[in-house]
């Protein structure tokens, strides 16, 4: 994949925690020299940042379109309004990330542009004696029920689709809430709370796990 | 009102300087009168003395006195005093006391012995002043008199007190005329002025564009007018200066928090680390992200206030979106053991962005959590009152002392410092709630009560005719006043 950056450590870290996950990075640290990259190569994915030297972000995602209508592009930005986001998915732009960003979140949109992800499309989700059945809301462990609230139940079902990953609390009151709930709240701290007090209390292994300043991950330990 | 004390204070000053105007020239008239008609009384006089000398002492010649008072008796004259002396000091001619008996003629002095001609006041026994003229007269044979001819001021005095009256009557009309035409005047002078000030007056912060309208009168009022207009584009140029300057750092904060952030990141997903040195990083990590909340609250109060937020608006019911916010809340009251009861009329709808809607029930909830006791109750009420729609959030809390009220809106103002830094706030909640509410022309107010609790009121216009498009039956109150 492609990731076209002009602030060099930005590069670096998306290059070298990309690569962490196995895929192969070119970066270009212009918009021009990016475009040659972009409609040179075959990429499975382009990141681009919008405020570029050279050649204006918008414009490298006009041009790269007008070649290859079919890559995905996942568009960095700073601004954040809701109109300029629309304005870059109206240019061809198949996801957008806004900086700063969670590198967990850089990922998951990755993978999900790239539909390479973990896409658990069965309709029960398994983690160790946890099951969340998707089509029926109902979420047993150990063979016992557990009553969940909606929002509980949307949280876990979002962590557990996610199932191994760090989510940051932006990603997670995103999918959850939305952005009114950005921040002023200890929202989605007080919600994972009580979520892992009904399904980890009085059972082993401990499933709902806290990265401290990352975010928090559905995992099962003795697997990974 | 400021102008209307102006208006007071140029009439009085108008009507004082008039009425002294006047005054003066009514004690010029009367001087210049008295002296006029004395002129004219001595004028009459001399005129009487030397009538009778010329056309009767010269035609007397050797005839006996009797003839000169019989001459006198025959003619009517002017003067009410004659008498007449010849050059040995003897007078052979004095007239009868008048009717009225106002002087006596006998106790009217003697001629001077110089006998020149001139005129002198007497008072002749009587209450009175007359007028004494001397008129020293030689006959063509040569026998020198003195003939004295005298009046009473009366008729100058009634002239003069006509005069008085004239003036007493006309002067006060005079000015009342004049204070009200001043009144009037001065009123419509700065009526323009009043204009300005409630045009001034009209122009906030989020009519910051407009200007005054300039009467193109090329007086001072015009020049005020431009003087306004200058000085409102120099605000407006430093507001936006400001706020672009703190949109430009946040913006320009973005990049080194995103690389911070990564390279932490990544350090802990890939370098296998320490437990402190786990617990460094993501504590490094947690001020990262407050930074970067505080980064995105600067930014959206820059947008809301420069007004250029691109946010699609809709027609939204506010007591619905309250109600749902509220229940997406809901463990956040149920963590703190604290009972909220909603109060929502149905359809009460507003133009607005959801999520910045959405984001104002969020604030005020939080920062009501936040001041609440444990087992406190906060009331959530949505009504509509006229042309407005109102969210009230109350709690029975501690209360905001009266003295951080008027600074409760500013950025990153806190009423209790460790209190509002510990539950993770940064200080803006309360900042973005007003802009949101100045973004759709509606206000924020607070009532506190310290120690009884906290009632924040966010008003903005509701969309009309929103009523008329519901069914007639829905008007009811939809009162939800459950825990939730």
């Amino acid at each position: 994949m492609l990731v076209i950056e002009d602030e060099a450590k930005v590069a670096q870290f998306i290059q070298r925690g990309l690569m962490a996950e196995r895929y192969s990075v070119d970066v270009a640290e212009d918009g021009r020299r990016g475009l040659d990259l972009a409609t040179s190569y075959h990429y499975d994915l382009v990141i681009l940042d919008l405020m570029l030297p050279e050649l204006d972000g918008t414009e490298v995602l006009r041009r790269i379109r007008a070649t290859n209508p079919s890559v995905p592009v996942l568009v960095l930005t700073a601004r954040d309004t809701l109109g300029d986001k629309i304005s870059h998915l109206e240019a061809g732009a198949d996801d957008y990330i806004t900086k700063p960003f969670a590198f967990a979140e850089l990922v998951a949109r990755t993978k999900a542009l790239l539909r390479r992800g973990p896409v658990n499309r069965s309709n029960i989700v398994r983690i160790a004696d946890l099951e969340v059945d998707r089509l029926t809301q109902q979420v047993k462990r150990g063979g016992k029920r557990i009553e969940l609230t909606s929002k509980e139940y949307a949280l876990l079902e979002y962590l557990s689709l996610n199932m191994g990953r760090v989510l940051s609390r932006n990603m997670i009151l995103e999918h959850v809430w939305d952005q009114s709930f950005d921040g002023f709240s200890n929202i989605v701290d007080v919600y994972v709370g009580h979520l892992r007090t009904k399904i980890d209390d009085g059972f082993e292994p401990k499933l709902l796990k806290t990265v401290r300043g990352v975010g928090y991950v559905l995992r099962d330990e003795r697997n990974s | 009102m400021k102008v209307g004390s102006v208006r007071l204070r140029v009439t009085a000053w108008y009507g004082g300087m008039f009425a002294v105007t006047l005054a003066c020239l009514g004690v010029l008239a009367y001087a210049g009168l008295e002296q006029y008609l004395d002129r004219i009384l001595r004028n009459t006089m001399r005129y009487d003395a030397r009538t009778i000398g010329e056309t009767i002492l010269d035609r007397a010649g050797n005839r006996p006195d009797s003839y000169i008072a019989s001459e006198i008796n025959k003619r009517s004259f002017n003067a009410r005093f004659i008498r007449i002396t010849r050059g040995d000091g003897l007078a052979i001619y004095e007239s009868a006391p008048p009717a009225d008996r106002s002087f006596d003629p006998r106790r009217i002095g003697r001629p001077p012995e110089s006998a020149s001609e001139g005129s002198r006041d007497e008072h002749g026994a009587g209450p009175r002043r007359i007028l004494v003229y001397t008129y020293p007269f030689t006959t063509a044979d040569g026998k020198p008199y003195a003939i004295e001819t005298g009046n009473t001021y009366t008729r100058t005095r009634q002239t003069l007190r006509d005069l008085s009256f004239m003036f007493a009557g006309i002067f006060p009309l005079a000015l009342v005329l004049a204070v009200a035409g001043g009144w009037f005047a001065i009123g419509r002078a700065l009526r323009p002025v009043r204009e300005i000030s409630r045009n001034a007056e009209r122009i906030s912060w989020q009519k910051r564009h407009e200007r005054l309208p300039v009467p193109l009168t090329g007086d001072e009022l015009e020049q005020l007018s431009r003087t306004l207009n200058s000085m409102l584009d120099r605000l407006e140029d430093a507001f936006q200066r400001i706020n672009r300057f703190s949109a430009d750092v946040s913006h320009e904060l973005r990049t080194p928090l995103t690389i911070i952030r990564g390279e932490i990141e990544s350090i802990v997903r890939q370098v296998p680390c320490s437990p402190q040195v786990l617990d460094g990083l993501g504590s490094s990590l947690e001020e990262v992200e407050r930074l970067t909340r505080i980064v995105d609250h600067l930014l959206v109060l820059c947008r809301l206030d420069s007004g250029d937020e691109a946010m699609p608006t809709e027609l939204v019911d506010l007591g619905q979106l309250a109600k749902d916010t509220a229940d997406q809340m809901r463990l956040l009251f149920v963590e703190k053991d604290l009972h909220l009861t909603l109060d929502a009329v149905a359809n009460i709808i507003v133009a607005g962005p959801p999520v910045r809607l959405r984001q104002v029930v969020v604030n005020l909830l939080d920062n009501a959590i936040k001041y609440s006791n444990p087992g406190g109750r906060i009331e959530l009420r949505v009504a509509r009152e006229g042309e407005l729609a109102v969210l009230e959030v109350a709690d029975n809390g501690c209360g905001i002392p009266a003295d951080h009220l008027p600074h409760l809106f500013e950025r990153f103002y806190r009423a209790d410092r460790a209190r509002s830094r510990a539950s993770g706030g940064v200080g803006l909640g309360l900042a973005i709630v007003q802009a949101i509410a100045a973004s759709h022309g509606g206000q924020v107010k607070v009532e506190s009560t310290e120690g009884s609790g906290t009632t924040f009121r966010f008003e903005i216009p509701a969309v009309k005719g929103a009523r008329e498009a519901s069914a007639p039956g829905e008007e009811s109150r939809q009162s939800v006043p459950s825990a939730i």
